[in-house]
């Protein structure tokens, strides 16, 4: 009975908790949070337009006016940071621009919008972008974000502010000479043998590519490694990736089912444009078979020395079991 | 045995209850317009305002707290606070190939009283996806080990920086109509022989596409 009344007490509480208000609930303990949503995204002067992402075509000492429309989707009204600054992408291929505390010095420079902008609930503000290409700007393409964000402050003790920001890409083409080029900065191939002297080892080839033209590629690498004259030779083509001007890129690959033949060569290719080839060449000896078969050897060998020895004591027991008939006649 | 009766009892007359009250409801409002039939029709407009892909983020900061230190490593954790992502924008909207992502990135741990700082690769997380379905378009991040540990999975004790709490993998199109959340325990770890003191930094949380 007592369990009875138990259980049925604590459904009730339950019961008037949940259907509480939850303002009374958040009174009582922590402050409650908010949450604060909003998106930026390229606009005309009159409203978002549907571009995702800005992309000029432009000349050096060239300027221009764009907007920006910041929506506030929450329930309050927030005051937004703007900020642009320097673009890049991450080792994994995402976009990302400088944080706060990093200074641009790229197209990140290029841009300039009002440091703040307060917008009510429900609305979108746009706000006007000047965009002032230097007469020294290199040909080609730079690469900068657009951010609208809000910034919690680190808390008393050991704490961490947390700045939210949402934007998207500026990409700028300069006219001028354009080169599209890629090279590798280092290529490396490494074998590793395996104990079982019945099973093939594997390779890892570590490639870092450089952009050093100056247009965004995107490449494609295929490698392909084989043992010497082109024996037991596998290929494998690797994911795509871009590249923006001057960044690099490092690709690894480990390669299983790599027979020991000596010698192992890589050709690393990449499809498309631009084209470019390069190889290298790394000792596969095989370490566990050479033992195996030194070990087989060895017991060959003692076995057959082995052998020759009671070969020999089974002559010499002859010899003198002849020796002694002889001797009895 | 007792329970199980009261329990199954108490459970089909609360159904039968809200049933009946139903019921009512539906033959109360019916009895205003009986006999007749009203058409009803709706006008609506065409949504002109592009869908969007917005950001939310709860106010409230993360302190960390000492907890799990060892002898030769002193460690502070905390909780990052939830981080959504809403995608409203339909397939003709979004860019062939594209694919959003929220990165994080630390700044190094400045000291209130001239301490050397401590460096963001100091600082690791574990992200976890807190709701949406991880349906292999959207998925949490990988677990970011600090430079001073050894890495739990291949290559990923780099400490914070330029690391993915929650992202679309390829194809953006295929995640239109969607909400995720994220959120991460973060973990500080420092040598035992860290000057003490208050040390800040901020940790930017970037949505690009």
């Amino acid at each position: 009975m007592r369990r009875l009344l138990h259980m049925f007490t604590a459904l009730t509480i339950a019961l008037v908790a949940s259907t509480g208000a939850p303002a009374t609930a958040g009174a009582d303990d922590s402050p409650t949070t908010s949450t604060t949503t909003w998106s930026v995204t390229p606009s005309s002067a009159d409203a978002p337009d549907g571009r995702r992402f800005l992309e000029l075509d432009v000349d050096p000492g060239d300027t221009a006016l764009d907007y920006i429309a910041v929506r506030n989707l929450g329930t309050e009204a927030t005051t937004f940071a703007l900020t642009a600054a320097d673009g890049y992408l991450t080792d994994k291929g995402k976009f990302n621009m400088l944080t706060s505390d990093q200074e641009s010095s790229g197209a990140g420079t290029w841009i300039t919008l009002p440091s703040t902008v307060a917008v009510n609930p429900g609305e979108t503000a746009i706000v006007p972008v000047e965009l002032t290409i230097p007469d020294d700007a290199a040909p080609g393409d730079h690469v900068a974000g657009i951010a609208a964000s809000i910034t919690t402050a680190a808390q008393a003790g050991s704490g961490l502010g947390v700045e939210s920001r949402v934007g998207f890409r500026a990409i700028f083409h300069v006219s001028g000479e354009l080169r599209t080029s890629v090279d590798l900065q280092s290529l490396r191939l490494a074998f590793h043998d395996q104990l079982n002297p019945f099973l093939p080892g594997s390779a890892t080839l570590s490639a870092t590519f450089i952009n050093d033209g100056n247009t965004t590629i995107s490449i494609t690498p295929k490698i392909s490694v084989a043992g010497p004259f082109g024996l037991a030779p596998r290929e494998e083509t690797l994911a795509q990736f871009e590249l923006l001007p001057g960044a690099t890129r490092t690709v690894k690959k480990a390669l299983p089912g790599v027979w020991p033949l000596g010698l192992i060569s890589a050709n690393i290719t990449t499809a498309g444009d631009p084209t470019f080839s390069s190889s290298t060449t790394s000792l596969a000896f095989p370490w566990s078979q050479a033992i195996l078969l030194a070990g087989v050897s060895g017991v060959f060998v003692w076995y057959r020395a082995g052998s020759r020895k009671r070969l020999a004591t089974l002559l010499e027991a002859a010899r003198d079991e002849g020796a002694r008939e002889r001797a009895h006649q | 045995m007792k329970i199980n009766t009261f329990a199954r009892r108490a459970s089909l007359a609360c159904t039968v209850g809200v049933v009946i009250a139903c019921g009512a409801a539906a033959v109360a409002s019916a009895e205003e317009f009986e006999g007749d039939d009203v058409d009803v029709t709706v006008e609506i407009a065409e949504v002109e305002q592009p869908g969007v892909l917005a950001l939310s983020v709860e106010s409230g900061s993360t302190a960390l707290i000492e907890s799990g230190s060892t002898l030769t490593q002193r460690q502070f954790t905390g909780t990052l606070p939830t981080v959504t992502v809403t995608d409203t924008r339909d397939l003709s909207e979004i860019p062939e190939g594209a694919g959003w992502t929220v990165l994080g990135t630390a700044s190094a741990f400045a000291g209130n009283a001239g301490q050397p700082e401590i460096p963001a690769g100091n600082l690791g997380w574990a992200p976890a996806l807190v709701t949406g379905d991880e349906d292999g378009y959207v998925s949490a991040g990988l677990e970011v080990e600090t430079v001073l540990d050894a890495p739990s999975q291949p290559g990923n004790n780099v400490g914070l920086v330029d690391q993915e709490l929650l992202f679309a993998t390829g194809d953006s199109a295929a995640t239109s109509d969607g909400v995720w959340s994220a959120n991460a325990e973060l973990y500080l770890r420092t040598p035992s022989d860290v000057a003490a003191g208050t040390y800040t930094s901020t940790l930017t949380l970037s949505l690009f596409e």
